[in-house]
């Protein structure tokens, strides 16, 4: 009796042998890793409109502006600052998402362990943080712009020397990155060697914002021609190079992937 | 002839993209100096004119002796001859370390006489430009104790011929941008 029970129960169930085999969806390891990648172009535009045109750091305010010269601006600007920087805040996680599409690029390309596409998620990591605090100083300059004109530069000038001088975070991703896909010994290489040599250059001229904290004007200040135009301005060229490259990367190893399962 | 043609179609090593990038980034520097000359060019003569063109002129042979030592250690590489590429090797990095004593006497000198990056535009980028250079010496040197460290286990496969030529590549751009840096900041105060 309690036999019957039993298979009666059992036979409730559905047979999953019966199932047709195309409701069983194969493992896909590239989901979500195409939209993960495409989350850097668009940070690209999102970090143009809130932290460029509407945080006014196109280019930044020149150091040697006397402390009443950079109150102005948060006087002058509050409400486009406040929404420039809510909105850097809000958008810069995606540089994780970002870089964890860069991620599993990588590990197509390791061959011995995940030491590099690790070190660049971290470095991923790390860098959101600085797309995160810094624009949280100036949103407090902009929040309370009645106050005194030396502790609205103070906060504009930390805010700024966080953004630049931590660098060595993303030296990390880039270097890490450019490592990796040096070593993929395919005959056609996923990323073109050319490209992490790129990144390997962006990391050795970042060490240029070093120069920064000697300078109030000329040249190399955070407003001055090298510093800002040419080597600030890296960053965002290898986001939108390595972008490319890695979303070309990952339309290959689909179509391999689809080729081999 | 089958020689030639495979060295014709041999791969162009990718260093040569860092190459190319760096060395337009110094070409902005240069032509960022020369504007800024263009408009206090007495100013520049007097400070370029404390400048010490002996060891400004001392560091360009040793690098341009360290870069030949090299290309020498590249062609004994190329013949597999790995005792001779490491005593090549060792005889750069040997010359490339005078390099770094004498630009650290040259710097100690100068901040003494009290001549900082603050002192006046040309000084601004004295030290800018030859940090940025000794930055990519310290990254040279790092390959050429990489490079000898590496020669040491005796390895001759084609992977470490690449490797080396590459190393040599860096090197002589580092060689070449200090010949551009000397001419154009210690003999413009030449007399």
């Amino acid at each position: 009796m309690a036999s019957n029970a039993r298979s009666a129960s059992i036979d409730l169930l559905p047979n999953v042998d019966a199932w047709p085999q195309a409701q069983i969806a194969p493992p896909n390891p590239f989901r979500y890793v195409r939209f993960c990648l495409w989350m850097g172009p668009a940070l690209l535009i999102l970090l143009i409109l809130f932290f460029a045109i509407l945080g006014h750091n196109l280019p930044p305010y020149s150091a040697a502006l006397s402390a009443d010269g950079i109150a102005q601006h948060f006087r002058q600007h509050t409400t486009s600052a406040r929404i420039g920087m809510i909105g850097m805040m809000v958008s810069g996680v995606l540089y994780l998402v970002w870089g964890m599409g860069i991620t599993k690029v990588m590990e197509a390309a390791e061959r011995d362990n995940d030491v590099l596409s690790r070190l660049q998620t971290w470095g991923a990591g790390f860098t959101t943080l600085v797309l995160v605090f810094p624009p949280a100083f100036w949103l407090t300059a902009a929040f309370r712009p009645e106050a005194d004109a030396a502790i609205l530069m103070t906060l504009y000038d930390t805010g700024w020397i966080m953004f630049d001088m931590v660098f060595s975070l993303t030296m990390l991703q880039v270097t890490a990155f450019a490592i990796c896909f040096l070593h993929d010994e395919r005959a056609v290489p996923l990323v073109p060697k050319p490209v992490s040599w790129f990144a390997i250059w962006v990391a050795v001229a970042f060490m240029g914002f070093c120069f920064l904290p000697f300078f109030r004007d000329g040249p190399f200040s955070r407003s001055g021609f090298f510093n800002y135009w040419v080597e600030f301005s890296l960053f965002f060229w290898a986001m939108l190079i390595l972008s490319i490259f890695t979303l070309r990367a990952l339309t290959r190893l689909q179509k391999e992937h689809a080729a081999h399962g | 002839m089958g020689d030639a043609a495979s060295h014709r179609h041999r791969p162009v090593p990718g260093i040569l993209t860092f190459i190319a990038a760096d060395t337009a980034n110094f070409i902005l520097f240069f032509g960022y100096f020369m504007v800024e000359r263009l408009h206090q060019p007495a100013l520049f003569a007097r400070s370029a004119a404390q400048l010490h063109i002996q060891l400004g002129l001392l560091n360009t042979v040793i690098l341009i002796t360290s870069g030949w030592l090299v290309a020498l250690a590249v062609e004994a590489a190329r013949a597999a001859e790995m005792a001779q590429v490491r005593r090549r090797l060792l005889g750069a990095i040997g010359l490339g370390l005078c390099f770094a004593i004498v630009k650290a006497i040259e710097y100690g000198v100068k901040i003494a006489d009290g001549l900082t990056p603050q002192t006046d535009a040309f000084f601004t980028f004295y030290y800018v430009f030859t940090g940025v250079h000794l930055l990519h010496y310290a990254i040279g040197m790092a390959l050429l104790v990489a490079t000898a460290v590496m020669a040491r286990t005796g390895r001759t496969d084609t992977g470490f011929t690449g490797w080396i030529e590459s190393c040599a590549l860096f090197w002589h751009m580092v060689d070449l941008l200090w010949v551009f840096l000397f001419a154009m900041l210690y003999l413009q105060g030449a007399r």
